[in-house]
């Protein structure tokens, strides 16, 4: 009897161990930037903060909050979800409907989909790129950091893998009550499909949350920079290897890690925020999709 | 979503730009053919004979030249504030004012890799600006690109005396890496070679005094500092937690003045017999990396050091681990100020590096030359950047206040986009304290004055902030102020100077990654008793095997003619 309970137990136990190591090393250096972010700084300097703040102060929050360029940057960033959320949106939902038709409605579709497949295997490459937005005229614009990645096939294929599988009898209905494909679209799909749309939100809203690179290439003044792109030139260390001229006058400010990570905390609080928020939709989703299966 | 475009852009990137930049960079000079012909003779038209040389001549109308910017965080939040661009400042107002020049940016970097990587932007599509700022290895491959033009001899012809001394200061011919087919691409951007040489030993004197011990004379000296450092006790807490040197993972950088001692220069190419031999294979380094050994062996170096980067190395200085350490005439503003926050005890001295022999050791000097000045092939002025090289060799002295570092700590002299430095200046400042201390007279400008007054501030007021920049520059000798060790390496002109000085030869971009690997995991496994000294020598050739002959050979036929 015990041994058979010792063997029920022991999947979840082990499960749960390994689980919660991984958790926690994910956690532990957000802990550890909290830390810094609340301690004095002499005490961040000697190594001495590990997980709990010594010498609690907020002085390295009102230096941040009062610096104009951190939130010059936020703004950018703000900006470039408020046009880009909905571009991406809009531009996955009207591109996934027509491709979630069987072939026999929509004839061309085979070629579109392996068309946008092969778009997420092979790319132009950075220099190319670069030069398209240049001539674009894109350089220096919010337009740089949102169009071009503003169809992404990964999200098209989750979409309109999602529109295949609501029943086919709906939209039947819909079409014999009189409802063009727009209607159906619109009133049909779209609300059906909040599960998948939730999700499509929080990866479009990750994304241009955490993106830097894009920043970093296509803006060529740093007042420009989204915010994650401003970040890293605030907390990357100079190569000591290659110190040159008088870099090392910079070397001064690495001792300044409690601002930095100040930063790192005001600039993750809101994208951490997002989360609870859609959470609903998942797990109606989950539900939702299992009732029809 | 725009985590796909990047992860693609990043992979293909680092691969892409360098090779590219020729193709590219080509392909628009073709495309615009009216552009390539307007630029076929911009040297012609400039020679003497036409152009009335006039160091300060004035453009009417005003022309523009484009740069582009590096500035760092640092630079931002002090100097960049109150509306203050590098596009509209007391230096750009100056050059339009005086050299009828426009000063415009094509795009400012935040950082130095943010830097390399927009120029490898700009370099491959072609679209570079008047004047920019390369490395050697970009430079190499601008000129191949054909891209920028030939400026030898501007700075002779255009600029005023102050500006040419900087090019005839040291003993080394700083257009060596510029020349090609008989022709000089670039200026360079002369450099102090003493700012970023490992020229200094750095000792706790409080944990001197504490194990008895004197300042080190040979290096017999040192490894019994350093022994005494780790099991003598010496911040008397009654912990085994101290240790004799401090080194990072970059433990050759770190650890140069140690091998300098023994004549060794890892890394460094050396005249040997009139041919040039890398420092890493030598026996000078084999000898010294066994004496590390010995020191790791008996507990005096962290037995974690190849895995600590700098910073981290600093928070144990900082948390009073460490009592000595080689390093740079800074390192009193950066690291070591640090570990006075917690223990204002904590007394660090700038020593000269003792050689093996009981004398001083010969430190390698920086290249002293911080970057190249290059002009784009299609642009007409290139004397402008001379103009402006000496409106800022003028108008900085003049007023430092307004153009050089004011008084509250802001860097204006960073606001204009060419700069021309006193080199070795803070060498010169520490003389002038030691003038002024001694004769009791008062500074002569401005920026002297700030200096004295920042000095004063640590000797008369024991002002902490200000402790590592006393330590760097302030009045005093060997053994107080970093530069005083400085002045006595130049007056016993004790230099060493790498001796290759051309851009990273074919083999070194293809094999160079291999071969440091290769160096930095033999001698990790030797000084940390993996294994043991033979294993010198199986590197050795391995070294040669993988690529080190060839770059010897390449070496050698680049000497062979740079004589």
């Amino acid at each position: 009897m015990r041994t058979w309970t010792n063997k029920k137990y022991i999947f979840p136990v082990i499960n749960g161990t390994i689980l919660g190591i991984l958790a926690l090393t994910c956690l532990a250096p957000l802990v550890h930037i909290f830390a810094i972010a609340f301690s004095d700084n002499n005490e961040v300097v000697k190594g001495a903060v590990t997980l709990w703040p010594k010498s609690f102060t907020l002085s390295s929050f009102t230096f941040v909050l009062e610096r104009q360029e951190f939130w010059q940057a936020f703004g950018v960033t703000l900006k470039r979800i408020a046009i880009g959320l909905p571009l991406n949106m809009l531009l996955t939902i009207i591109t996934a409907y027509p491709l979630s038709k069987e072939s026999l409605t929509f004839r061309p579709r085979t070629f579109y989909v392996w068309f946008m497949f092969f778009t997420m295997l092979f790319a132009g490459g950075l220099i190319p790129t670069y030069m398209l937005v240049r001539q674009l005229n894109m350089l220096d614009s919010i337009w740089a950091l949102v169009l071009p990645g503003a169809l992404q096939v990964y999200n098209v294929i989750l979409l309109l893998n999602f529109f295949r599988q609501l029943p086919k009898e709906i939209s039947e209905a819909a079409y014999m009550d009189g409802a063009g494909h727009w209607q159906t679209l619109w009133k049909i799909y779209v609300p059906t499909s909040m599960a998948a749309l939730a999700t499509l939100i929080l990866f479009t809203v990750v994304g241009h949350w955490n993106a830097w690179f894009d920043g970093m290439i296509y803006m060529n003044m740093p007042e420009k920079y989204p915010l994650q792109t401003f970040l890293r030139t605030v907390i990357t260390m100079p190569d000591f290897k290659y110190l040159k001229a008088d870099d090392w006058k910079n070397l001064q400010s690495i001792s300044d890690r409690t601002t930095r990570s100040a930063q790192i905390i005001i600039a993750s609080v809101p994208i951490l925020l997002v989360y609870p928020f859609l959470q609903k939709y998942f797990v109606k989703g989950i539900v939702l999709g299992s009732v029809k299966g | 979503m725009v985590n796909k475009v990047r992860k693609m852009i990043t992979i293909l990137s680092a691969a892409a730009v360098v090779s590219t930049i020729a193709a590219c960079a080509n392909n628009t000079q073709t495309s615009d053919p009216t552009a390539t012909a307007s630029a076929m003779a911009p040297t012609e038209s400039q020679s003497p004979e036409e152009v009335k040389v006039d160091p300060f001549g004035k453009y009417d109308p005003p022309i523009e030249i484009t740069f582009v910017g590096s500035i760092s965080d640092q630079f931002e939040k002090t100097t960049l504030t109150d509306g203050v661009t590098l596009e509209d400042n007391v230096w750009t107002k100056a050059f339009l004012e005086e050299l009828g020049i426009k000063v415009k940016y094509k795009w400012i970097a935040k950082s130095p890799e943010e830097y390399k990587q927009k120029l490898n932007l700009s370099l491959a599509s072609g679209d570079i600006p008047d004047v920019m700022t390369l490395d050697t290895a970009e430079l190499q491959s601008a000129i191949k690109a054909d891209i920028i033009q030939d400026v030898g001899g501007i700075i002779e012809q255009y600029g005023i005396d102050e500006v040419k001394q900087n090019y005839t200061t040291y003993n080394f011919d700083p257009y060596i890496a510029a020349k090609n087919d008989g022709k000089i691409y670039a200026v360079p951007q002369m450099w102090s070679v003493s700012d970023n040489a490992s020229g200094i030993l750095w000792i706790r004197q409080d944990w001197l005094e504490k194990v008895g011990m004197t300042p080190p004379k040979t290096m017999d000296d040192v490894y019994a500092i350093s022994k005494a450092f780790t099991h003598n006790d010496p911040d008397g807490n009654n912990k085994n937690d101290t240790f004799g040197l401090a080194i990072s993972k970059d433990y050759i950088q770190d650890l140069g003045g140690l091998f300098y001692g023994y004549n060794a220069y890892p890394g460094s190419w050396m005249e040997k017999d009139g041919q040039l031999v890398n420092g890493s294979i030598l026996p000078e380094t084999k000898g010294v990396l066994e004496n590390l050994a010995a020191m790791y062996k008996d507990g005096q170096i962290d037995p974690e050091f190849y895995v600590k980067p700098a910073d981290k190395i600093a928070q144990d200085i900082a948390s009073q681990k460490h009592g000595m350490m080689y390093g740079f005439m800074w390192n009193g503003i950066y690291p070591l100020q640090d570990s006075r926050r917690d223990n204002p005890g904590a007394d660090w001295r700038p020593y000269l590096i003792p050689a093996a022999d009981g004398s001083v050791a010969k430190p390698k000097a920086d290249s002293g030359i911080a970057g190249y000045y290059v002009v784009n092939k299609n642009f007409k002025h290139p004397e402008a950047l001379v103009k402006m090289m000496n409106l800022l060799k003028t108008l900085g002295p003049k007023d430092p206040n307004k153009y050089s570092n004011s008084a509250d700590g802001k860097e204006l002299w960073k606001l204009s986009p060419v700069s021309v430095p006193t080199l070795e200046e803070n060498l010169h400042y520490h003389k002038r304290m030691n003038e002024l201390v001694k004769s009791g007279e008062t500074p002569a400008n401005a920026v002297e004055q700030s200096v004295f007054d920042k000095v004063k501030q640590w000797t008369d007021k024991k002002d902490e902030t200000v402790w590592g920049f006393y330590r760097m520059l302030g009045n005093g000798g060997v053994g107080e102020i970093a530069q005083a060790a400085i002045e006595y390496y130049f007056d016993n002109d004790l230099w060493v100077y790498n001796a290759y000085r051309g851009a990273p030869t074919q083999t070194m971009s293809d094999k160079g990654s291999t071969l440091s690997t290769l160096e930095s995991e033999a001698f990790v496994k030797i000084i940390t008793g993996q294994k043991d000294i033979g294993e010198f020598d199986k590197f050795v050739t391995e070294w040669k095997k993988l690529g080190g002959d060839d770059i010897t050979r390449e070496v050698n036929d680049w000497y062979a003619n740079a004589k």
